[in-house]
């Protein structure tokens, strides 16, 4: 309740009945001028930042997940990919082993040609002791 | 007052809006949770990737490969005629196809699947809003042709459609999944559960008992010989005898499973095993082994040739040739059919029937590829007068290829009829899981009797119809066979039209391999079995002994003392191959170097090939040049 230096001229039931605050505190208008409502601030705004930090708290393991969601999918594209390069490659050596082509190449390309019988010899190793 | 006004209009919003949220989030909390999981969630059945097929060498005949395919949301693609063109010309489609697909009222229209990775990457460079790449397997057959109707294809979504591929469609094809995925409000895929990464299973691998090597070989010298004599068609078969293995099912058509589209359907199917064809004097191997299976005949038992010409019932049955005097032994080598009718009489309608069902003629062999046809082989009891004739010399009845060299591989293997099959063993991530063993189907004559009709088989080759079977350094054991042709427009069997056969097997002694040739309508002087198919079986009989490693019976040897190595030590001119000759590794490294290096074109033994003579002498010189200086 504000106390001012003019208690006198109000009228009896604005009086109050409590015993006058004592002279330090007259002096220090800054405890006569704070309301009810400051005093609740503080606490208001911890709770304020309680709120804000449970709620960070809760968010940013989903926010994280999705992050790691989105880098998981680009690693399994990356995966993806070299698989599909791979088989690629395997495609293209087991075509490049065609009996076919290989024969087209040696026969047309390098002149072979296939020997005749007489000049095929069989080799056979004997275990002899030197 | 008007606070008060406005505190209660206030208040009516926020009760109202209380309202709206215990509707929301109590009544309809079900429907609208389900609504919103369909927004967010996909549902995708994904399969495993295809299993692959491998030669029995692990050389891969079939194999699928991820490919993308494009996709087109209507509502999300605005008609911009610049992007269209761009996009139809990028994927080699008309624009109005791409215009007419606009128009669907669908979120998920195809606009061309499995397409090349350059058509995908300029895709994704356009990077156009409503257009999208999922990526889908693909079939492909590296091999091209080779063996293309024996592994048949697989069609757009990966059903195996033909062959072995339809076949064994259900062990190669990889398991299908349903996959939930998560998107964001993009509709971009985003995994949060640990379920959608694990890999999908993929299908069974396959390993046939073919031999690419073999194959090849078959279908160059059928398709050569074919060519040469003028044939419609012609099919070539290799078997390994003692366990019913098919290294090789060659047809003379060329198949390409990777453009099957553009084959007529009669192309796909593998004609040694789904046509049939009466075998003729072929044949005559068979009834051989009956008649001495039953003590009916000698070798040397003598019959008379009639002078070309046997009256049956009200027929008259001919020779090719006009034949006196013959032994039994005469009878195969010459193909008599005066003789074989004899025999055939000897034995009798029951006994002939009974032995030509043992042998597996007229009915499926159970080979494991779809579609086999069964043949015919009539009972007894529905055999006219002629039929025991007509029989005896192999006609009036009907078998495929595989059948017919099935039966020749009991006489090889001492007999025994195996069962044929292609698959040798199925396989998941490397490891057998199945492996299918040769099975006996039954023995269908003793072991004596068959090495009597070898060495009897081997009197045509050496004597007989079938020279031109001949393989030097090899004993052959074979049978030629000319057998007429139904011809439906002159309600009889024609004179011109014939089937060309030869079937044999080599070593005689200890069989390594069984090969049949079959060519339909040779034309002029080579419509018969012994001018027209018998020189192909001595073509691929010949490759397929080096290629097996199977030494020559007569071989020319060289002998090595070991420790040392065989060396090329020279050439005379003219020479193609140098002699061998044996060299002291330690003694003369140099040399060795020298001329392994010199003569690296001979290194390459995969076919045998051999350098060419010019070639040969200006790389010898080059080496006795370096010799000489110091």
């Amino acid at each position: 309740m504000l106390r001012t230096s003019h208690a006198h001229q109000l009228p009896p039931s604005m009086i109050l009945s409590h015993p006058p605050l004592p002279q330090h505190q007259l002096k220090d208008p800054q405890v006569f001028t704070s309301t009810p409502r400051r005093r609740y601030l503080g606490p208001l705004l911890f709770c304020a930042f309680l709120c804000f930090l449970g709620v960070g708290v809760y968010m940013w393991p989903r926010v994280q997940g999705v992050r790691l969601a989105y880098r998981l999918q680009a690693a399994e594209r990356r995966m993806s990919d070299l698989i599909q390069e791979r088989d690629h490659l395997r495609l293209e050596l087991a075509a490049l082993k065609d009996p076919q082509r290989v024969f087209r190449v040696a026969a047309e390309e390098l002149g072979m040609v296939t020997p005749k019988p007489d000049q095929v010899f069989v080799l056979v190793r004997e275990s002899k002791q030197r | 007052m008007r606070l008060y006004l406005l505190a209660g209009f206030f208040s009516l919003m926020l009760m109202a809006l209380a309202v709206r949220l215990f509707d929301i989030q109590i009544l309809r909390h079900h429907q609208l949770a389900s609504l919103a999981e369909r927004q967010h969630q996909k549902v995708v059945e994904l399969r495993g990737k295809r299993g692959t097929i491998y030669d029995r060498r692990m050389r891969e005949l079939g194999l699928s490969v991820d490919r993308d395919s494009v996709y087109l949301n209507p509502s999300e693609l605005t008609n911009n005629p610049e992007a269209i063109a761009t996009l139809a010309r990028i994927l080699h489609i008309d624009e109005a196809s791409i215009v007419d697909k606009l128009g669907s009222d669908r979120q998920f229209v195809w606009l061309k699947r499995k397409v090349t990775p350059q058509e995908s990457a300029a895709v994704r460079a356009l990077g156009l809003k409503g257009i999208g790449l999922l990526t889908e397997s693909r079939r492909f057959y590296p091999k091209q042709s080779l063996a293309g109707h024996v592994i048949g294809f697989a069609g757009t979504d990966e059903g195996g459609l033909e062959g072995l591929e339809h076949g064994y469609d259900r062990v190669l094809a990889g398991e299908a999944e349903r996959v939930v995925l998560d998107r964001d409000a993009h509709g971009r895929p985003i995994t949060l559960r640990s379920e959608s990464v694990r890999e999908l299973p993929r299908g069974h691998d396959l390993v046939l008992t073919i031999d690419e090597r073999l194959q090849f070989i078959a279908e160059r010298e059928l398709r050569a010989q074919a060519a040469k004599v003028g044939a419609r068609g012609g099919v070539a078969i290799i078997m390994d005898p003692s366990t019913g293995e098919i290294l090789a099912l060659a047809n003379d058509s060329i198949f390409d499973p990777n453009r099957f589209r553009e084959f007529s359907p009669r192309i796909w199917r593998e004609r040694g095993i789904t046509d049939t064809f009466e075998p003729g004097s072929t044949l005559k191997a068979i009834l051989a082994a009956a008649a001495l299976e039953e003590r009916l005949v000698r070798p040397d038992d003598m019959f008379y040739g009639e002078q070309g010409g046997i009256q049956v019932a009200t027929t008259w049955m001919r020779d090719h040739e006009k034949f006196g005097w013959l032994t039994f032994r005469e009878v195969l080598e010459k193909s008599s059919n005066v003789g074989a009718i004899k025999v055939g009489q000897r034995l009798g309608k029951e006994r002939l029937h009974e032995y030509f069902s043992r042998f597996g003629l007229g009915s499926r062999t159970g080979v494991d590829f779809p579609g086999e046809a069964a043949g015919l082989l009539r009972p007894p009891s529905q055999w006219s007068e002629l039929s025991l004739a007509s029989l005896s010399i192999g006609q009036e009845l009907a078998v495929t290829p595989l059948q017919l060299v099935t039966a020749f591989s009991a006489l090889a293997n001492g007999g025994v009829l195996m069962r044929p099959h292609l698959v040798r063993a199925v396989m998941k991530e490397g490891e057998v899981v199945q492996e299918v063993r040769p099975a006996a189907v039954r023995r269908v004559v003793s072991e004596a009797t068959a090495r009597q009709v070898t060495a009897l088989l081997q009197g045509v080759v050496e004597r007989g119809t079938g020279k031109a079977a001949a393989v030097e350094g090899y004993s052959v054991a074979g049978k030629t066979g000319t057998a007429q042709k139904y011809d439906a427009a002159i309600g009889k069997y024609s004179s011109q039209k014939t089937i060309a056969s030869f079937v044999g097997y080599l070593p005689a002694r200890q069989p390594q391999v069984a090969i049949l040739i079959s060519l339909d309508e040779p034309q002029g002087e080579a419509a018969w079995g012994g001018i027209a198919a018998a020189p192909a079986f001595q073509a691929i009989a010949a490759h397929t002994m080096r290629l097996l490693r199977v030494p020559p019976e007569n071989q020319r040897t060289r002998t090595l003392e070991s420790p040392s190595i065989a060396m090329i030590e020279g050439h005379r001119p003219g020479d193609a191959l140098p002699m061998i000759s044996t060299w002291n590794f330690v003694e003369n490294m140099r040399d060795l170097m020298l001329q392994t290096a010199t003569q690296l074109s001979v290194s390459i033994h995969e076919y045998f090939f051999n350098i060419d003579p010019q070639a040969a002498r200006k790389s010898r010189k080059k080496a006795d040049k370096a010799n000489k200086s110091p």
